[in-house]
């Protein structure tokens, strides 16, 4: 039977509950990976891979006496094996008490054609913190590359936390690159409509918060798989 | 405590424009306690200052150099002159100044009497007249507006309640050896209430021997006051120095507005590793604005400490990198009061092989309800041998504000090179239109002169671009 290999089929999904040291999407097939926990790894996207790779995070690593064990960041590298190959790459995180997230993603672009977004989203409650640092590396002559990273925060505790670095590093002009970063608060004005709306606030502060992950979740094809998502989300959420 | 506005007006030949030297002594090159003791006796300077400078120069040597930034392998500090005297500097004969220097006057159009002081022959560019009246309606309103090293003897006790409170020699290597080296300069003190509408320029102040290599300047704007400082030109720059490491400490009172405009275009053969850094007390304003168009390695990131609230901040940064150029600039905003607000926008350009880095931090620190913070960073990449880096840095530890940062990295955009050639430009006249509205934002609050020259400036280097 013949299968094209730029498929539309979804090939359903693949979970890990924690990232797996190496990953590979090959042979021109559209992959999900879903996971947990994020830890050092490796990516390779081969040519005309369309990978996509999830991660909801919401049990952070606990603070810790131990100076090298509490500043550890999860290290993930992500390497394109040729043209068409593109990642797409979801977190969300969900921080409750202690919860501390620390990772680190390095997406390299050596050759030409290939695309990859980070799309990083935390709404971090009581005292919890994430640390994350983003960089797109652009080599020499890898022309036609399109990146791009965005991390949004909301800060909903008194003692939350966010600390960001994204970065790039361009050598290659005909590209697209750019990065994005946000943190704050709930949209006072957007709280407001909705309590003049009818909503106590409390109500319309957790609405607001669900709302936050809706843009990434629906980024996602697999209807099954994007009701699963919110609903681990939903239950971290106060 | 400052001097009073009597005394200073009674006592006007205390305010010669020319510093009186000692005796012709030529030193050697490199770096050593005695060399920073003869500095300070050559300008005669009081025990606290020579004990500042010892302590500096022992906190330089304990320091190792950054492993960050820019590469720095190149300087070598035994072969620098750390203080040369008008008398013995060396300089080069017209004939010596490289063609393309004396076309981009020429393009530029800088004045004559300007050219040779810019092209390093020597010569004192003859400003003593300007720099005379201007000096009298500004101590007519109690204002100081002298160099440093003048400043010093004039009005030591505001010197010294305010020197190095901003920028302690430990604060990194380069700020450590410009504590211990330090000369010239400007020292600018605004009275309360003062608004000085006419930029104060650094260029009255420069005589042949301030050449800008280990500048130390410090502005004190009191409560309600407001001034505008610019240092710099857009023309190249000759320094026959290779180690240019400034420190510019600024300090904002309450309600007081300071901006600083920076245009730098040193030559190719200049490391510039400058420290400047201000403080913005309450209601205050700190405006920095940063053009970097020369040397072969800058390190710069102006700072702002919003330590009062309702302080605000505000930082654009242009950086133009051609061949064998680097330009790592960027800014810094600590958020330390409530209501604060910040804004940092930077633009950079790299050509030919040139690389620009935005190297930047803001900071919130617990407390600082209400700050708000943006920035944003664009950069064009001309063509395949340059390079574009950004590393902002966001640290938020107060849940009460609203941070936003954005960065793109493109080339010209070719609909919009297309667009401007089907009406009749031709392809270098329409990337020069680019890249111009590129720094639009940033140019458009140059005074005059100034967007004038970067204008030309730009289309000079553009020229040189597109095949």
């Amino acid at each position: 039977m013949y299968i094209p290999t730029l498929t539309h089929i979804d090939q359903g999904y693949r979970f890990e509950s924690v990232l797996p040291p190496e990953v590979k999407f090959e042979d021109g097939q559209k992959e999900t990976l879903v996971t947990e926990k994020l830890e050092d790894s490796k990516i390779i996207v081969e040519a005309g891979c369309k990978a996509t790779l999830i991660a909801v995070l919401t049990e952070g690593t606990q603070p810790s006496t131990d100076p090298l064990l509490a500043s550890k960041a999860a290290d993930i590298q992500i390497e394109f094996g040729g043209r068409g190959a593109e990642l797409v790459m979801l977190v969300f995180i969900v921080g409750r008490e202690k919860d501390r997230f620390h990772f680190k993603t390095t997406s390299r672009h050596g050759v030409q054609g290939t695309k990859a977004s980070y799309f990083v989203k935390g709404t971090m409650f009581e005292q919890s913190s994430a640390d994350y640092h983003g960089n797109l590396i652009i080599e020499k002559g890898a022309d036609e590359t399109d990146v791009y990273l965005a991390h949004h925060t909301l800060l909903l505790g008194p003692a939350a936390k966010a600390n960001t670095f994204p970065g790039l590093e361009i050598e290659a002009d005909e590209v697209k690159a750019g990065h994005a970063a946000t943190v704050g608060r709930v949209d006072e004005e957007v709280l407001f409509y909705l309590q003049a709306r009818g909503f106590e606030k409390q109500e319309a502060e957790q609405l607001l918060v669900r709302g936050f992950f809706e843009d990434l979740l629906m980024k996602i094809a697999n209807e099954s798989l994007r009701d699963d998502l919110r609903e681990k989300i939903l239950a971290r959420l106060p | 405590m400052s001097t009073t506005k009597e005394e200073r007006v009674k006592n006007p030949e205390k305010f010669d424009f020319k510093t009186e030297e000692n005796s012709v002594f030529k030193m050697e090159k490199g770096l050593s306690k005695e060399i920073v003791m003869e500095i300070s006796r050559q300008k005669n300077e009081p025990q606290w200052m020579l004990e500042y400078r010892l302590k500096a120069l022992e906190i330089f040597y304990s320091k190792p150099m950054p492993k960050w930034g820019g590469d720095m392998s190149g300087i070598d500090f035994e072969n620098i002159h750390y203080y040369l005297k008008p008398s013995e500097k060396s300089e080069r004969t017209w004939d010596e100044v490289p063609d393309e220097i004396k076309t981009t006057f020429d393009r530029l159009g800088i004045p004559e009497a300007e050219r040779k002081f810019l092209a390093g022959v020597g010569a004192q560019f003859e400003s003593e007249m300007v720099y005379h009246n201007l000096h009298e309606s500004l101590t007519a309103k109690g204002v100081i507006f002298e160099g440093t090293d003048e400043a010093l003897k004039k009005y030591p006790e505001l010197f010294k309640q305010y020197f190095a409170t901003i920028i302690p020699a430990h604060d990194n290597k380069f700020a450590a050896l410009n504590s211990a080296v330090w000369s010239g300069g400007s020292f600018i003190y605004i009275p309360k209430g003062v608004h000085i509408e006419l930029p104060l320029q650094a260029y009255f102040r420069i005589n042949a021997q301030n050449m800008g290599q280990f500048e130390r300047t410090l502005i004190i704007a009191d409560e309600g006051s407001s001034v505008h400082y610019i240092e710099g030109c857009t023309a190249p720059t000759y320094s026959s120095s290779s180690l240019h490491s400034a420190v510019v400490e600024i300090i904002v009172k309450k309600g007081a507005k300071v901006q600083y405009t920076t245009i730098q275009n040193w030559s190719n053969n200049i490391y510039n590793l400058v420290t400047k850094r201000a403080k913005a007390e309450e209601d205050a304003t700190m405006f920095w604005l940063d053009c970097n168009l020369g040397s072969k390695l800058t390190m710069k990131y102006p700072a702002v400490y919003l330590v009062g609230a309702r302080a605000k901040a505000e930082i654009l940064s242009i950086a133009l990198a051609g061949k064998g150029q680097h330009q790592d600039a960027g800014a810094k905003v600590i958020h330390a009061a409530v209501d604060t607000t910040s804004t940092i926008t930077s633009k950079s350009i790299s050509k030919g092989g040139g690389r620009t880095s935005y190297r930047g931090l803001v900071k919130i620190h617990k407390g600082a309800k209400g700050s708000k913070s943006r920035v944003v960073c664009d950069a064009l990449l001309l063509d395949k041998e340059s390079r574009s880096d950004t590393y902002p840095t966001m640290q938020i530890d107060e849940n009460d504000s609203a941070i936003a940062h954005e960065a793109t990295v493109a080339k010209i955009s070719e609909e919009q090179l297309f667009y401007l050639m089907s009406r009749g430009f031709s392809e270098s006249e329409a990337a020069t239109m680019l890249v111009n509205g590129f720094i639009e934002p940033i140019v458009k609050i140059l005074p005059m002169e100034y967007a004038v020259e970067m204008n030309r400036l730009i289309e000079m280097e553009m020229e040189g671009s597109i095949g």
